[in-house]
């Protein structure tokens, strides 16, 4: 090598002023993420106690087979089976196996019914203020001012708003007696209000995105023939379309992760009332997650906690994943180019057609 | 002309907000298979004029006829039209196919005609390998053919082009150009074509429409806008190198142009006399109608008319009287404006639009006169900055506006009369740079500055009476800096243009 | 991170991309004491009391130990109004002892009290507590995972005189806890025991001709002859001096609609009065000897019934409760609209206030007014039967935490519980009943103003029970998580369960329960 020191200290120069601005970011990722993320897998495969570390055991699939498959447990109290009246074990519903579950199902039901709304909702006002109606500045940031303020303060808001009882401020107002919290419904309703305040970050992402579309592109729409429903099909949406692709995701991961909003509103109820064995019907995976974490004040449970949330994690993962897809750079085949030659190749031999 | 123009401009006009005004009064009547040209600096208006046509801007004022019918209010989408855009505007997320196939397939035209269409295009224009490639794996020119494919599968009389070469390389730009035109003549096709580039002008059109801040300052063949420019701004808006204008002095029977003293015919000076005593009462009868009463007046008398009974009452019929008075009074424009009307007791109305088209005149006579003449504004013109204060400062504008109008017109008046009462008479002069000849016993003698070789030709810079001026001559004869060259100049390639309105003043009259 | 980082944070870290779960209120950052290593010895042989090392602690020559400016760290459950007032106690305490033991108080919300106990004590004990003050039911949860610690040692050491026949012995009992060994501890210091009360308008109730109710049967007969007056148009009631100026009696109009027991179907307290203490006073058992649930007996279904018969009546008569979601019933309390409710007793001082300038001294106020009914008796449907008289309801106890090493902290420990024990005149203005026995004989509490107006109203301190000591507590009673028995309450009035018996309701959230207890194994 002819200037091999000079290299090394020129390249090695701008790569450590590099890793000095990413170690910070590195730390904390270590720190938080990855470190926790694999103690977190570890656990999974373990009974773990954290009140009595000589309760901790390695079960291996143990605790993804428990909340994953399995139905039916017997009542144990100190390691020992209880026997019913006929003298068997004792077997009830697993309620790890139903919360999970059911709570997945609702979360994603949910999302089903959120992300559209919290996509289209923020498009249609982005579409309407990109025409500039009068005072729409003011319009933009009334969309926005809702999502700055914390969950549990909207939240709390709503609880009175929606109150069950008859003077709730909803109920006083209509002189209506809607037990909004207490019926499935209903109750799903007021969370998904409770989101609504937080478009406004779609909202930005969406407004930025059709700033963006060329202009020409409608114009050019237009001389086409386009009605305003094909101008939003074939302009608009393929203009916005790494905007609406962040904004989807974005959208579906927060909210496959619902948490503060039922929490604050719902606490997990109303009950199902025709299933015991399920959870209260706006229980989200991350909820029931919480409730194992806090609620049971039994702290014997980690492993089987770290197993959910790696199996949701991967979920969430995989439904993450379909963005690759989605985003990814389209490449024109050859199908036209062939047909063309075989055209022009038939038509030189049969000219008469 | 027999046949009915396919597209026709009756007196289009397109303000923006503020009163910004993009086209001004413009007359224009395409014919079929015509290649029209708009050409102008940019801000000219002529991309508004495209777009008015196209129903992209609603249009302000006047009256669009597209085969015949009115069709100012005609949706884009029923004008049946073709565009093509300076950026191309192809859909990214199609391919050049389905690009092409866009505005049939938006018609719902059977897929197996669409194909054959696209294909037959494809072939005209060479895009066949292309076919299934997306518009961002494309070059420029490539894009700019799928833009042209877009529109001629379309099959519509009339091709609307905006710059669309612009944004191609100089060399791809020689090649499209001349493909263009070759597509327009197979398709039969009209087109309206926006360039802001006069070689593209020249070399496509038939007919040629020069633009220039809002106004139409001439239509013609190319022919015609490069031989008979019709004012300063055409003169020097058209050819490349620009047309050398310089001023000059008209005296006795010469026309001195710095050092060098050129002979003209007679009657050329005897047109350049008419032509100022003309313009002397024109702008006499403009200031006259500015500072007159009879403006106000009639102001006052349409408030006041408002209410109704006015008109029949004796203190109306005394004003109405007054009026009439004061516009025998004043003559000039007025007095030909009220007789325009043609009517022995004229109603409100009548008086309603006499006074909206003074009003015009008044406005757009001091910006037409200097839209043609941008030449000798350029100098004059310090870039002004708009300031966010300057919107609550209209009144006052237009104060100042009224009387940087009166300023202009007595300018002008001063100079005509200067004109007219002095032996010798301030022109300007122009000839185009091929006009001069360099001959070795040539009268007009200059000492070069600077030698511009073109490989074809070399252009020859020396001043003349303080301004820049270019000669071309060939290449056999070599010409350094700092030698001196004898030029002759032929009598019918001298232009006189009036300073002051910037109208070229013909040779006969 | 806000809780325990790594161990909680793992996997949700992974998949939370945007949304926090809403932290484990006051857990502390730590990452150290994953396992901590000196805990084990003392999990294992909570009650080896004197093992080999020397004790710190000093006695002087009446053998009393001496105590120098010892710090105690200790977390109360009581806040709010209780908070202040055991505040004072606290400061009283700081200054009598000045120069030899302070004590730090800190406060828990109740629902993080378990929870940040375990936490600190387990990840964090450099700032775990010495002492705690919580709810007597619920300290087997923390007993049985080694949080808690058997106080005879201490109470030994700080040779205060302690009794177990001192106190009431129906309480007590429960606060004696049985270790991994199988004997039987102290846990819970004692210190008060409380329920709610029902307030009633005794001047309606007489104007109409009945008298306060003191079981069951008198307690419908009331509500049924009132609600039966108020349809017919002769019900006669006194609105407050806002509607009513003159305090004129008033008599309602024909098909009045009239619900005189008021009942929130939300509240936590409504659920501890009417649906456990009502289950028991029926005979009812909550829990069985190994803690499991056991209140799935015919007494029960009976009881709730009856209880969901009176809210919907299915022969003809009158409703007497009004399904009602807010906990709001004071103000129609005071119209005459509502006739009975439970409240807590400390909100009993402001009460008296509103009502006083609300109906007027003329009226008799508040005195007059408003009766204060200790809940036996109330519920029993048969009210000869042994349990009718039982009262299930709370006790506060003090315990320590296995992270107090000290001989002298934990002496001192027992010093401040013993003194705020016999506080009981002023811990008394909180609504709460004494424990220890001769306390009930102390003529500076029975003369006190808290005594007669409120204290003797609350119910004999015998009758009160905790209703069962479970390390399950949550999973059976299910108070804060709408499972177990608090469940069937529910499910007893809501309409979308109307068509539910009774039996299907108590048998599934039976098997429910099992099924968390057993989730948590």
């Amino acid at each position: 090598m002819k200037h091999g020191k000079e290299k090394a200290v020129y390249y090695g120069k701008s790569y450590l002023t590099a890793l000095l601005f990413l170690l910070p970011l590195l730390a904390m990722f270590l720190l938080f993420f990855l470190i926790p993320f694999i103690s977190g897998i570890n656990m999974s495969f373990y009974h773990y106690n954290l009140a009595d570390p000589s309760d901790t055991y390695f079960v291996g699939f143990e605790n993804y087979k428990y909340f994953l498959f399995t139905k039916e447990i017997p009542v144990m109290i100190d390691g020992e089976p209880v026997l019913g009246a006929d003298g068997e074990p004792l077997m009830v519903a697993n309620n790890s196996f139903y919360s999970f579950w059911y709570s997945l199902l609702y979360t994603f039901l949910f999302a089903l019914v959120i992300v559209p709304v919290s996509i289209f909702l923020p498009l249609l006002l982005a579409s309407f203020l990109k025409k500039k109606p009068w005072g729409y500045r003011l319009w933009r940031s009334l969309i926005f001012i809702p999502s700055i303020f914390a969950v549990s303060a909207t939240g709390t808001a709503f609880v009175y708003l929606f109150s069950n009882s008859e003077d709730g401020f909803i109920n006083a107002l209509f002189n209506t007696h809607v037990e909004w919290l207490n019926t499935p419904l209903t109750a799903w309703f007021v969370i998904l209000l409770l989101c609504l305040y937080g478009i406004g970050a779609n909202f930005i992402i969406l407004s930025a995105g059709l700033e963006n579309v060329p202009k020409s592109l409608y114009e050019s729409s237009l001389i086409d023939g386009c009605n305003s429903w094909q101008k939003f099909l074939y302009v608009t949406l393929p203009g916005i379309k790494y905007q609406l692709s962040v904004c989807l995701f974005t959208t579906l991961i927060g909210y496959m992760n619902l948490y503060g909003q039922n929490r604050v509103l719902t606490m997990g109820g109303p009950s199902d009332f025709a299933h015991p064995e399920r959870p209260g019907v706006t229980h989200t995976v991350i909820y029931v997650i919480q409730d194992y974490l806090t609620g049971s004040g039994k702290f014997s449970l980690m492993g089987r906690i770290s197993a959910v949330c790696i199996v949701f994690g991967l979920f969430v993962a995989a439904l993450s994943s379909i963005r690759l897809f989605v985003d990814r750079d389209k490449k024109g085949g050859n199908k036209h180019a062939k047909e063309y030659r075989e055209y022009f190749a038939k038509k030189e031999t049969h000219p008469a057609q | 002309m027999a046949e009915q123009p396919i597209i026709s401009l009756k007196n289009v006009s397109k303000r923006y907000s503020r009163g910004n005004r993009a086209v001004k009064d413009l007359n224009l009547d395409i014919a079929r298979r015509d290649f029209l040209v708009l050409v102008g600096p940019s801000g000219c208006g002529k991309s508004t004029t495209l777009r008015m046509i196209a129903g992209l801007e609603e249009i302000s004022d006047g009256e669009l006829y597209l085969d015949g019918k009115f069709a100012n209010y005609v949706s884009p989408q029923k004008r049946n039209l073709a565009m093509v855009f300076q950026n191309y505007a192809l859909y990214p997320q199609l391919t050049v196919y389905d690009n092409i196939a866009f505005s049939l397939k938006i018609r719902r035209v059977p897929k197996e005609e669409i194909k054959t269409k696209v294909f037959e295009a494809a072939k005209v224009l060479s895009l066949g390998p292309y076919l299934d490639r997306y518009p961002k794996e494309l070059s420029g020119g490539q894009m700019q053919r799928v833009a042209l494919g877009r529109a001629i599968v379309k099959d519509c009389p009339v091709y609307l082009m905006d710059e669309p070469l612009s944004n191609l390389d100089a060399k791809l730009r020689v090649q499209m150009r001349s493909e263009i035109v070759r597509l327009m003549k197979r398709l039969n096709g009209t087109c309206v074509y926006v360039t802001h580039d006069q070689t593209e002008a020249m070399t496509m059109a038939t007919r040629i429409v020069v633009m220039n801040e809002g106004y139409v300052q001439q239509i013609g063949t190319p022919d015609e806008v490069y031989n008979q420019p019709a004012n300063l701004f055409v003169a020097t808006f058209i050819g490349n190198p620009p047309m050398n204008v310089v001023e000059g002095q008209i005296d006795d029977d010469s026309l001195v142009v710095g050092d060098w003293k050129l002979s003209l015919p007679s009657e050329r000076f005897a047109a350049v006399k008419k032509e100022y005593e003309r313009n002397h009462s024109r702008f006499l009868e403009v200031l006259n109608l500015q500072q007159g009463q009879v403006l106000p007046l009639l102001r006052d008398f349409l408030k006041k008319s408002k209410k109704g009974k006015f008109l029949t009452s004796n203190e109306g019929i005394e004003a109405l009287n007054n009026l009439k008075a004061k516009i025998e009074e004043e003559g000039g424009i007025t007095k030909r404006r009220y007789q325009e009307l043609g009517k022995e007791s004229p109603s409100r109305d009548d008086f309603l639009s006499l006074l909206n088209g003074l009003e015009t005149t008044l406005n757009e006579f001091r910006d037409a006169a200097l839209s043609s003449r941008t030449y000798l504004r350029k100098e004059e013109t310090v870039a002004k900055k708009k300031k966010f204060f300057d919107r609550f400062k209209k009144k006052e504008e237009g104060k100042s506006k009224e009387t940087e109008l009166t300023k202009f017109l007595t300018e002008a008046i001063r100079f005509y009369e200067q004109a007219m009462t002095n032996p010798s008479v301030s022109v300007l002069v122009g000839f185009r740079a091929e006009s001069l000849v360099a001959k070795k016993d040539g009268p007009l003698k200059a000492k070069i500055d600077l030698v511009e070789p073109l490989g074809s030709s070399n252009y020859l810079h020396f001043p003349l009476n303080g301004k820049d001026v270019i000669a071309i001559t060939g290449v056999k004869q070599r010409y350094q800096a700092q030698c001196e060259v004898g030029f002759v100049l032929p009598d019918e390639d001298i232009f006189i243009f009036d300073p002051i309105t910037g109208r070229r003043i013909e040779k006969k009259e | 991170m806000k809780k325990p980082s790594i161990l909680l944070g793992i996997g949700l870290s992974f998949a939370l991309a945007s949304c926090t779960p809403g932290g484990v209120p006051g857990l502390t950052d730590s990452t150290e004491g994953e396992q901590p290593s000196q805990s084990e010895d003392k999990t294992d042989n909570p009650t080896s009391s004197k093992p080999d090392k020397e004790s710190d602690l000093k006695y002087d020559q009446a053998g009393n130990p001496i105590f120098e400016n010892v710090e105690i760290d200790f977390w109360s459950i009581s806040i709010g109004s209780d908070g202040l007032i055991q505040k004072e106690i606290v400061d009283a305490f700081n200054e009598e002892y000045e120069g030899k033991i302070h004590v730090n108080r800190a406060e828990r919300r109740h629902d993080e009290f378990s929870s940040a106990i375990v936490n600190t004590v387990v990840n964090d004990p450099e700032n775990a507590p010495d002492i705690v003050q919580g709810h007597g039911e619920r300290i087997r949860e923390l007993q049985s995972q080694g949080i808690y610690v058997p106080l005879e040692e201490a109470i030994e050491l700080s040779k205060i005189d302690y009794q177990r026949s001192n106190y009431f012995e129906n309480i007590l009992d429960d606060l004696y806890l049985e270790d991994d060994s199988g004997s039987e501890h102290l846990y819970g210091f004692p210190l008060d025991m409380h329920s709610n009360v029902i307030i009633a308008r005794k001047d309606i109730i007489e104007k109409n001709g009945y008298e306060v109710p003191t079981n069951h049967q008198e307690f419908i007969e009331v509500c049924q002859g009132l609600a039966d007056k108020a349809y017919a148009g002769t019900y006669q009631y006194l609105p407050t001096a806002q509607t009513n100026p003159d305090l004129e009696w008033m008599t309602s109009s024909a098909g009045t609609e009239l619900y005189p027991w008021f009942m929130s179907i939300e509240a936590l307290d409504d659920a501890l009065t009417y649906a456990i203490t009502g289950a028991v006073q029926n005979g009812s058992k909550m829990v069985d000897e190994r803690g499991l649930p056991a209140w799935n007996t015919q007494s029960t279904i009976d009881y709730f019934e009856q209880m969901r018969e009176y809210m919907y009546p299915s022969d003809g008569k009158r409703p007497l409760i009004r399904r009602s979601l807010s906990y709001e019933f004071i103000s129609d309390f005071y119209k005459g609209n509502y006739i009975f409710a439970s409240t807590g007793p400390w909100n009993l001082t402001g009460y008296k206030t509103i009502f006083d300038s609300a109906i007027g001294l003329g009226q008799g106020g508040f005195e007059e007014g408003v009766a204060i009914m200790p809940i036996s008796n109330l519920f029993a449907l048969d009210e000869n039967s042994e349990d009718a008289s039982k009262i299930v309801g709370t006790a506060h106890a003090f315990s320590l935490t296995r992270t107090v090493e000290s001989d002298t902290v934990k002496a001192a420990c027992m010093v401040f519980a013993d003194y705020m024990s016999k506080q009981y005149v002023k811990w008394m203005e909180g609504g709460h009943l004494p424990m220890l026995k001769s306390a009930m004989e102390d003529p500076a509490l029975l003369e006190s103003d808290i005594y007669k107006n409120i204290g003797q109203y609350l119910g004999n301190p015998e009758d009160f029970t905790l209703g069962g000591v479970t390390e399950y507590y949550s999973e059976v009673f299910g108070l804060e998580m709408n499972q177990g028995l608090n469940e069937v309450w529910h499910q007893t009035f809501n309409t979308q369960t109307q068509n539910k018996s009774i039996s299907d309701i108590v048998n599934e959230q039976y098997l429910n329960s099992l099924s968390i207890i057993s989730d948590y194994q």
